[in-house]
């Protein structure tokens, strides 16, 4: 891939006071603790603070368009199930309070997996992988991964100037009508590089001295810091604090 | 340090040998060249010497291969790998990392070495191929000539005694291609093996203390690189030029405004254009280029040649300019429907499941799309492979098909990038000859190339990148 | 477990694993990002696709473990790109393994009517624990469930349809000589 320009990285910057293995824990909590929650105000608390922590990851603009994303969703929800209403009408109500906690819970879904979302460049997911530790047959297929996923879609972007420039529009009205065709042009050459480069991938690993035995240098994994204390802790605080009080009250 | 007697191999499921009773020997610190025409065993050498063959590629081999002082049917990969590091044509595609520093660092961590020591190693490589200051970046955004300085740079972290390089200059720029010249002679000063794949044999001149040629698996001849210097045994083995001098070409006319409306030319007025959050790569760029002509695209990585070959074939819409054919002004719609454009890499350009529906669906658009394919069919030597699958052929058939296909829509702007990218002389020659057949029929035909040799058999003028913009005006 | 050790598996097999998976992640999303997520033909097309590589991915490599192996790496990567739930996470991890137990037994993994099926099994059984989270998120409102049962329900259409595109697809790699009994 020719470069067209070099540029430098230290000065790129994102909002990574809280690291990336808390930001994880915080999306599995989050994600699995609303489930339990049927209270509206706990659900709201726990709404407004993952607004705040999304919020303190900048990038409001993509956050903004997230929001709008979710809310147009539930607008097209709320008229599917208003037509369905009328074929059966057993299946719920109509009524905004139906759909608030639904709301809720997607909203802080949205808001947790955007904070993780924005805040982790692809190269910094490779470091973050060294740093959990895990075992060589986890770790290697999950860092080619990340690796391969700016060649893919690199590849994605040449494969399309082709199709362009054999007269082939790939856009949303050719996806729709020719989909067949889209995995012939676009699919089967993208799946041919990716087995040819994970057999030369192959053959790279066998010439740095990769083999079954490998056991891979341990890299320190960064203590937490002040703010993967306090986020952690709010986190499992209101989330778990909300289930209790729903089950005790 | 590295021996090979009478050794014969065959790759699983071939029925005629990939090399037949080779027999060589490499002392230390030498450096061989190891040259020839495509598919002549070049690649197959280099597996045997690494230790692919016979543990990575299986097949039947005999004979002995011995490279510091082991043999290698005896020697797992691994053990080898301390003493021979490979670079790829490609280096990205060895590359595990995604950011330079851990790349280099890779090597060290599969083999279990400490934190500091790997630190350490790392640092000393990077400061001496002049590295520092690209740690932090990302791979992907590396000119060609970084990327191998991190190959390198990764491969000597390992401090191994032989280098073997697989057509390290195919990629290169000129400047790149002397820059690489120099890190091997450091390398060779520093008692490195070096074994050298190459077709491109100019740059190798001061390096070279033997070299190797080969010809359908058998080793045709060795000796000095004196050896190059007959044209016969070159002509015989399709092997390129030992000497070259730089070609100096007539430039393209820049900076100019087209006044004439009838011209017979490309005229491009005041093309803008830059990547999102990146600086401006054209400024109010004027220029006409003749059609009926072969003209070069030249210039150091990263200076918009790939960039021009998008927004000429309407791939990119520019942010302002005009662009006319013969006086007729073209949008990037028409400029899509009337140009051809040959990319780098063939794999991304074959769709289809044989050669026949690869060029059937490339002239779907030609009214006369039957005589086309035939033509090209014939003209490239193609109809042998009309039912095989397009992935099934070599990288030159592969290169001939995709210039086939690019040529059955009849274009009037045929655009080619690095078409000859490690390829022989033989492949060479053809599509310098295929250039100017193209452009002696009134298409105007655009090579980005670094090739030299290339520019002066087949290119009339050059355009030199970057453009000069409206200040620079003559 | 010897799934997770590192003598059972060949770097090779490793990387054409994290391969596939990363193939698989950047083909549904993009066919979803070009046609549109809520567009029915892009639903089917993009599940058609994962399947049929999945497809490819276990006829390359017919050993106990791939699909579990396949569900970790995916889940994981996943995980760290754009989150997740324990009980997906868990879900998806045990559909791998259950499957490769419904494959594995008198040789299965060496007839590809035991593949296919497995796949099968897997799609339907990794979509049925996303359900699974999906109910307890709408719980107050059915309407919205239905509605994903419905976009499931089409998406393992396209499962099935892969599961013979898949075929095609690995008899016309075998014929371009890139995979080989």
């Amino acid at each position: 891939m020719p470069a067209l320009s070099v540029s430098n990285c230290s000065n790129l910057s994102s909002k990574n006071f809280i690291d990336v293995r808390t930001r994880m824990l915080i999306c599995l909590v989050c994600s699995t603790g609303i489930i339990f929650i049927q209270s509206p105000p706990a659900l709201g608390i726990l709404a407004l603070a993952s607004l705040v922590y999304a919020l303190a990851h900048g990038r409001i603009k993509v956050l903004t368009v997230a929001w709008c994303g979710v809310g147009i969703i539930f607008a097209m929800a709320m008229c599917c199930i208003r037509i369905m209403l009328i074929f059966w009408p057993e299946i719920g109500e109509m009524g905004p309070g139906a759909f608030f906690n639904p709301f809720l819970r997607v909203l802080i879904l949205v808001n947790t997996i955007f904070a993780l979302a924005v805040s982790s460049r692809i190269q910094d997911l490779m470091t973050s992988l060294k740093t959990l530790g895990l075992p060589f047959v986890i770790y290697l297929p999950a860092s080619v991964m990340i690796r391969f996923i700016p060649e893919f879609i690199n590849d994605v972007k040449l494969i399309r100037e082709s199709m362009r420039i054999k007269g082939f529009n790939p856009g949303i009205q050719f996806v729709t009508l020719h989909p067949f065709l889209v995995v012939r042009l676009l699919v089967v050459p993208l799946t041919i590089r990716a087995l040819r480069s994970a057999d030369t991938l192959s053959v790279a690993a066998e010439l740095k001295g990769m083999d079954a035995n490998t056991r891979m240098t341990k890299m320190p994994s960064p203590k937490p810091g002040a703010w993967d204390i306090i986020a952690t802790a709010c986190a499992l605080v209101l989330t778990f604090g909300s289930i209790a009080a729903e089950k005790l009250l | 340090m590295i021996e090979f007697k009478h050794v014969s191999y065959t790759y699983p499921f071939q029925d005629k040998p990939a090399v037949a009773d080779i027999s060589f020997s490499v002392s230390k610190a030498e450096t061989v060249v190891c040259t020839g025409a495509s598919g002549s065993g070049k690649s197959t050498l280099i597996r045997l010497i690494n230790g692919l063959i016979p543990h990575f590629h299986k097949g039947t081999l005999s004979g002995r291969v011995r490279v510091a002082g082991k043999t290698t049917a005896h020697t797992p990969v691994k053990a080898l790998s301390s003493h021979v590091g490979t670079m790829f044509q490609d280096p990205e595609r060895q590359f595990f990392a995604l950011r330079a520093r851990d790349e280099l660092k890779f090597a060290l961590e599969c083999r279990g070495q400490s934190v500091e020591a790997i630190e350490k190693i790392t640092r000393q490589e990077a400061d001496r191929f002049g590295l520092t200051h690209l740690m932090d970046n990302m791979i992907f955004d590396l000119s060609q000539g970084e990327k191998q300085k991190i190959a390198l740079a990764g491969i000597m972290c390992i401090a191994p005694d032989i280098i073997i390089l697989d057509e390290p200059s195919a990629n290169l720029d000129p400047q790149a291609t002397r820059e690489l010249a120099d890190h091997l002679m450091d390398l060779k000063r520093r008692g490195i093996t070096l074994f050298i794949v190459d077709h491109r044999l100019y740059w190798l001149k001061n390096l070279i203390d033997k070299v190797l040629v080969l010809d359908q698996g058998r080793l045709a001849c060795q000796g000095k690189v004196t050896l190059l210097e007959d044209n016969d045994l070159r002509k015989k083995f399709g092997l390129r030029q030992p000497v070259i001098a730089c070609p100096t070409l007539p430039a393209a006319q820049l900076d100019t405004h087209p006044t004439d409306s009838t011209i017979n030319g490309f005229d491009v007025e005041n093309l803008t254009f830059g990547y999102k959050k990146k600086p401006l790569l054209f400024q109010d760029a004027s220029f006409q280029l003749p059609m009926g002509e072969v003209i070069a695209v030249t210039g150091a990585n990263g200076t918009g040649k790939t960039t021009l070959a998008r927004l000429l074939t309407g791939l990119l819409p520019f942010k302002t300019g005009a662009v006319r054919i013969n006086g007729t002004p073209l949008r990037p719609k028409d400029l899509l429907a009337r140009g051809s454009i040959v990319l780098q890499n063939t794999d991304h350009q074959l769709h289809m499941k044989t050669v026949d529906r690869e060029l059937a669906i490339a002239a779907r658009n030609n009214p006369d799309r039957d005589n086309a394919v035939a033509h090209v069919r014939a003209r490239f030597g193609l109809e042998s492979f009309r039912l095989r699958h397009p992935q099934s052929l070599s990288g030159g058939q592969k290169q001939r098909l995709v210039i086939a296909a690019a040529l059955v829509k009849a274009p009037d702007i045929l655009i080619l990038d690095e078409p000859t990218s490690g390829l022989d002389g033989t492949n060479m020659n053809m599509i310098a000859q295929v250039m100017i057949d193209m452009a002696q029929k009134g298409t105007m035909v655009l090579v980005i190339t670094h090739d030299l040799e290339l520019m002066g058999l087949a290119c009339d003028c050059a355009l030199a990148m970057p453009l000069s913009n409206k200040e620079k005006k003559l | 477990m010897k799934l997770f050790s590192s003598d059972y598996w060949a770097p090779s097999e490793l990387i054409l694993i994290g391969t596939f998976t990363g193939l698989i992640k950047i083909s549904t999303m993009l066919i979803a990002l070009a046609g549109g997520g809520m567009n029915p033909v892009t639903l089917v097309l993009k599940n058609t696709v994962a399947t049929s590589l999945l497809i490819i991915l276990v006829y390359k490599i017919r050993k106990f473990g791939v699909l579990t192996l396949f569900s970790v790496i995916s889940t994981l990567v996943s995980l760290l790109l754009m989150g997740g739930n324990l009980m997906s996470i868990a879900g998806v991890m045990i559909s791998g393994f259950v499957c490769d137990l419904f494959i594995a037994p008198w040789n299965g993994f060496a007839k590809p009517i035991r593949l296919i099926l497995g796949i099968g099994l897997f799609d339907f059984m990794s979509r049925a624990v996303s359900l699974g989270y999906s109910y307890f998120l709408y719980q107050e409102q059915m309407g919205m469930f239905l509605m994903g049962v419905v976009m499931v329900a089409l998406g393992y259409m396209g499962c099935l349809m892969g599961l013979g595109t898949g075929i095609i697809f690995v008899k016309e790699l075998r014929h371009a000589g890139i995979i080989r009994e």
